[in-house]
């Protein structure tokens, strides 16, 4: 009876052992807020930290959806664009330089001066139209990051009235790295955070894997054709497949090519880049849609510093090749090499 | 029945117990949904039981959304919002993205996160 006694109690402890497998793993905390027009989802947050630091990153986002924004009344770009000048604070003085020195090197592929163009089309009052090649011509003429003048202590200028900016293409990216940095300093050692699609995934997972990025299909639904294996990384995707409208039966998507003032049509679905740099990952996702295939690997040889999916019209898809052997992909895909 | 045959009895039911230990738990986490109003869980949804019915989430500010579970499925049928994208964005997906409806505010995901990835990054 004893034997059995003492087998009795080792099955019970475990099999309560096995209950608590679970909470084994550290805990984690979680939150959802709603800023810049997306979900700002801190799917998990690791360390004694989590709460503040996930607090004080909320605060921050809150600060830059208001100063950021076209559409806030409060927002400095908002008065900036109906002035046409204004004295930026630090913030977004920082993302305007950044915006101008990325026109000069993706040659023009991103550029935020394309307020007027994405007003003709309706793209902030949900009035959608397509306009005329006359009506573009006419606001390709008001659009160039060039005829833009900054300062260094923050002054800017328009050359023209009826210029404006749109740091959509970059905000995102600015509110991952300004997250980065405050949970940096509550010494948070491990997240996985979506800024409305734009991934912060800092250090590793508590196992010490690497975070699973899933590549969203460019199809609309809510499928996933690729994984992404990253530590420390900010991962952004551009598609014109989130918001566009549909006119006789032509679809017409947000990421107008600045250059030509029409949804850009470069053969790309997709684009995500993988970039420590959370400002350069979102607005190089933008410009190398622009770009298309061709120009945004040679802008990649060119670069350093980043890695690209480019998932493309023809169904081709292609890797750069830091990223070969750490993109989980059903079918094949082309390495792209130096 | 000799003590012998009891142990081999305790062994059979310890390994049986721990497989069906481990079985629910890892089948049971990956078929709940979470539905989020304004970034707080609102209600779970267990998936893997065969119940039909529709169930509505509405915001402090009157905006709504009728939520559909069928055939082990969760979508959204019905919104109040301008542009109805959570309607289209179809049932949750394994790997799935989030239903989201930004206006009212509402996501579905699942609720111990994807099987097969953290987060998914899009547009």
């Amino acid at each position: 009876m004893k034997k059995l006694a003492s087998l009795f109690t080792m099955m019970c402890i475990f099999l309560t052992s096995c209950s608590y497998r679970s909470a084994q793993m550290p805990e984690k905390y979680a939150a959802q807020y709603f800023y810049m027009d997306t979900v700002m989802d801190f799917l998990s947050v690791y360390g004694k930290n989590a709460q503040a630091a996930t607090d004080a990153a909320a605060l921050e986002l809150q600060r830059l959806d208001t100063l950021l924004s076209t559409q806030n009344e409060q927002s400095e770009i908002y008065a900036l664009n109906r002035d046409g000048y204004a004295h930026l604070s630090k913030d977004a003085a920082a993302l305007l330089e950044t915006s101008l020195s990325l026109y000069e090197t993706t040659g023009a592929a991103f550029d935020v001066s394309v307020y007027p163009l994405m007003t003709l089309w309706g793209f902030y009052d949900a009035y959608h139209y397509v306009p005329s090649q006359e009506e573009i011509d006419a606001q390709l003429l008001l659009t160039g990051s060039d005829k833009i003048v900054l300062s260094e202590d923050g002054e800017l200028a328009f050359a023209l009235p009826g210029m404006g900016v749109d740091l959509g293409a970059i905000a995102k990216g600015y509110a991952a790295k300004r997250v980065l940095e405050v949970f940096r300093s509550y010494e948070i050692p491990s997240a996985v955070v979506s800024l409305g699609g734009t991934i912060v995934a800092l250090g590793e997972k508590p196992d010490g894997s690497p975070w699973r990025i899933g590549v969203q299909a460019p199809d609309g639904s809510s499928s996933v054709v690729g994984t992404l294996l990253v530590c420390d990384s900010v991962v952004a995707t551009s598609g014109g497949y989130r918001r566009y409208f549909e006119q006789d039966g032509i679809l017409y998507h947000h990421i107008l090519d600045p250059r030509t003032g029409k949804p850009a049509r470069s053969g790309l679905l997709s684009v995500t880049i993988v970039c420590e740099d959370a400002v350069l990952a979102d607005a190089l996702s933008t410009a190398l849609f622009v770009m298309g295939p061709q120009e945004a690997q040679r802008y990649w040889r060119a670069q350093s510093g980043f890695e690209f999916v480019l998932l493309c019209e023809d169904s081709s898809v292609l890797v750069s090749e830091g990223l070969d052997g750490r993109f989980e992909y059903a079918g094949d895909y082309e390495v792209i090499r130096r | 029945m000799s003590t012998k045959r009891w142990i081999l009895v305790f062994f059979v039911i310890l390994l049986f117990c721990t497989a069906l230990i481990f079985l629910l738990q890892t089948g049971s986490e990956s078929q709940i949904a979470a539905v989020y109003s304004d970034g707080q869980i609102v209600r779970t949804v267990d998936l893997s039981r065969p119940d039909a019915y529709d169930f509505p989430v509405v915001t402090q500010e009157g905006g709504e959304n009728i939520i559909r579970v069928e055939n082990s499925a969760i979508f959204v049928v019905s919104a109040s919002c301008a542009d109805k994208l959570c309607i289209h964005q179809g049932p949750l997906s394994p790997t799935g993205a989030p239903i989201v409806c930004l206006p009212n505010r509402l996501v579905i995901r699942w609720q111990s996160g994807n099987a097969g990835v953290d987060a998914i990054s899009g547009g």
